[in-house]
């Protein structure tokens, strides 16, 4: 597979549930260093094509590679083995706890000295370790003392992505960050996502928002009724957002099929 | 200003500072309150619970509950009891009920954590069951065992009952292990999210058994203590005990939904609800409204939980 640079390619994906198609022989792939818009209508099988990416489904035919390697991906943890994390909508924080908790949760460092017996986590390193990533990432939050139930869902998004990112995850998959935000928390979530590209290898975003994806990705992949409909690389349409917004909703809706 | 501010927003200060008003007001208007026979007695009923109380904290952090702590007290109780009086040396007979402790944890636990059943049932159903088998083994009381086994409970360091010592020392334990030690701090995610905290790596149902275990075998340890102070095992200890301290462990900060709590929130409260229960007596109140007033005590308590609750639900929307 030399010759692109795809960090993840999927082939012929299918999944049925029960009568049910799904999916059916979609193709995906995802290059290195961009942000892949994935959009498509209700039932378009956006939402079955990232649970089988990150571990949550089992397709039943299609082979998928990530960089490069032919993977089976059966669990989320076999996902986050292969440095893929998914961000969900009710992402999976602890809402009770603060960030540097957050963060570290089940991989806590354990202390030295006698609190190395006594199987003592050892809170400082941690707090420490935390705030430096953080510099790096450019992300904004607030008092990090404040468990994540008070902070707003943008915010939250900012502590999943850090967390993600701490732990050493090269792909992030989010699906609908924007969905549950007023604009100017869209915004800033749509501007935090740009800014951490340079962190990672790659970054997934499931939306229905043509603007949003317009703003921010590389290139869209747009799934219709299970299958895959089309892609198109944004670079071919420099200053030309109205054209290729258009683009993207016929290739959604289906409208070229009944126009050629 | 701030500091003060801060220093409040603890729920332990509020709670240190009604107990210490509910001592005032009951000392003051009675002052037999203050006698040692009855404070001695306060702290005796605070010490059993006390022993069970940190675990119990532990597994509600964690999204757990454990209506049957009385009836393993009870049956612990009853065991170490019947195994003494049958010719067992003092300290075989103790590694015998703690284990079996550890068995009635386990059953319990294994059905909550492995075949997913919910706590609440699974607690009850162990209520019932073990305070049955309570019953079964022993009616009335068990006594006639070797004196020396109450030295276990009263024997005094520096005027102080061992009982007492040993419980300060097991909230001691558990509040520091619970803040600092990587095994309980567990519980305040696995409580907060079960999800995400498989998600990170952690054991969620092997964890989960052992709180189970944990909190069982703590009340075993606390059964045989009473047994020890009481010189006999009587099959109708612990019958209030779950009540207790379930009610303490909600008043002290923990959440029936799990995710937080503290140790010492708990004990605080522990005293509160043995202070509440004091005066009841020494107000001579009617022994069927004093059932009354405990009853209401948990209700409020909960409904302060689900109302703060809501209100950070409503603030993050």
């Amino acid at each position: 597979m030399s010759g692109n640079n795809y960090i993840i390619e999927a082939k012929g994906i299918s999944k049925y549930f029960g009568a049910v198609t799904a999916l059916e022989g979609v193709d995906f792939e995802l290059k290195k260093g961009e942000i892949l818009g994935l959009v498509g209508d209700n039932g378009a099988g956006k939402s079955t094509l990232i649970k089988i990416l990150s571990g949550a489904l089992i397709p039943n035919s299609g082979k998928i590679e990530v960089y490069g390697k032919e993977v089976n991906i059966h669990s989320p943890q076999d996902a986050f083995k292969l440095g893929i994390e998914t961000i969900y909508q009710d992402l999976a924080l602890f809402n009770n706890l603060n960030f540097v908790k957050n963060i570290f949760g089940g991989r806590e460092y354990r202390a030295k000295g006698l609190g190395k017996l006594l199987y003592f986590a050892d809170d400082r390193r941690m707090k420490t370790e935390a705030l430096d990533k953080i510099k790096n990432i450019s992300i904004n939050l607030p008092d990090l003392e404040q468990k994540t139930e008070t902070l707003s869902g943008g915010q939250r998004q900012a502590v999943a992505i850090t967390r993600a990112i701490f732990w050493g995850r090269k792909i992030i998959i989010m699906d609908e960050p924007t969905a549950a935000l007023g604009v100017k928390e869209s915004a800033k979530v749509l501007d935090m996502i740009m800014n951490i590209k340079q962190n990672l290898d790659g970054i997934i975003v499931i939306t229905h928002n043509i603007e949003h994806i317009i703003r921010i990705a590389d290139r869209v992949i747009v799934l219709r009724t299970g299958k895959r409909a089309g892609s198109i690389d944004f670079k071919e349409y420099k200053d030309r957002s109205s054209e290729l917004h258009n683009d993207i909703v016929k290739l959604i809706t289906g409208a070229e099929l009944i126009a050629s | 200003m701030k500091v003060l501010k801060k220093i409040f927003s603890f729920r332990e200060t509020t709670l240190l500072l009604i107990v210490l008003i509910a001592v005032i007001a009951i000392g003051s208007l009675r002052p037999a309150f203050f006698s040692s026979i009855n404070i001695f007695g306060i702290l005796y009923s605070i010490s059993v619970n006390a022993i069970i109380l940190g675990a119990m904290t532990v597994l509600f952090i964690s999204g757990g509950f454990d209506m049957a702590v009385g009836s393993v007290l009870g049956l612990a109780g009853i065991i170490v009891a019947l195994l003494m009086k049958g010719g067992m040396s003092i300290p075989l007979a103790i590694i015998i009920t703690l284990i079996c402790g550890i068995a009635m944890g386990a059953i319990m636990g294994y059905f909550i954590s492995y075949l997913g059943i919910n706590p609440f049932i699974v607690t009850m159903s162990g209520w019932f069951v073990y305070g049955a088998l309570i019953l079964l083994v022993a009616y009335g009381n068990v006594s006639g065992f070797p004196k020396s086994f109450g030295l276990l409970a009263s024997y005094k360091i520096l005027k102080v009952p061992v009982i007492i010592i040993f419980a300060i020392l097991t909230v001691i334990i558990f509040e520091v292990l619970l803040r600092r030690n990587m095994f309980f701090r567990q519980s305040y995610y696995m409580g907060g999210n079960e999800t995400a905290a498989q998600l990170v790596g952690i054991k969620v149902k092997k964890v989960k058994l052992i709180f189970y275990i944990l909190t069982s075998f703590m009340a075993a340890v606390a059964g045989i203590f009473l047994t020890s102070r009481f010189q006999a095992a009587y099959s109708v200890a612990g019958s209030e005990n779950a009540f207790q301290i379930i009610t303490a462990v909600i008043i002290g900060g923990a959440s029936l939904k799990g995710g937080k709590g503290t140790v010492l929130g708990s004990f605080i409260a522990l005293i509160f609800v043995a202070l509440l229960y004091n005066a009841l007596v020494l107000f001579k109140v009617d022994l069927y409204w004093n059932k009354v007033v405990i009853g209401l005590t948990l209700i409020i308590a909960v409904f302060i939980d689900v109302t703060v609750e809501r209100r950070t639900a409503l603030m993050r929307a």
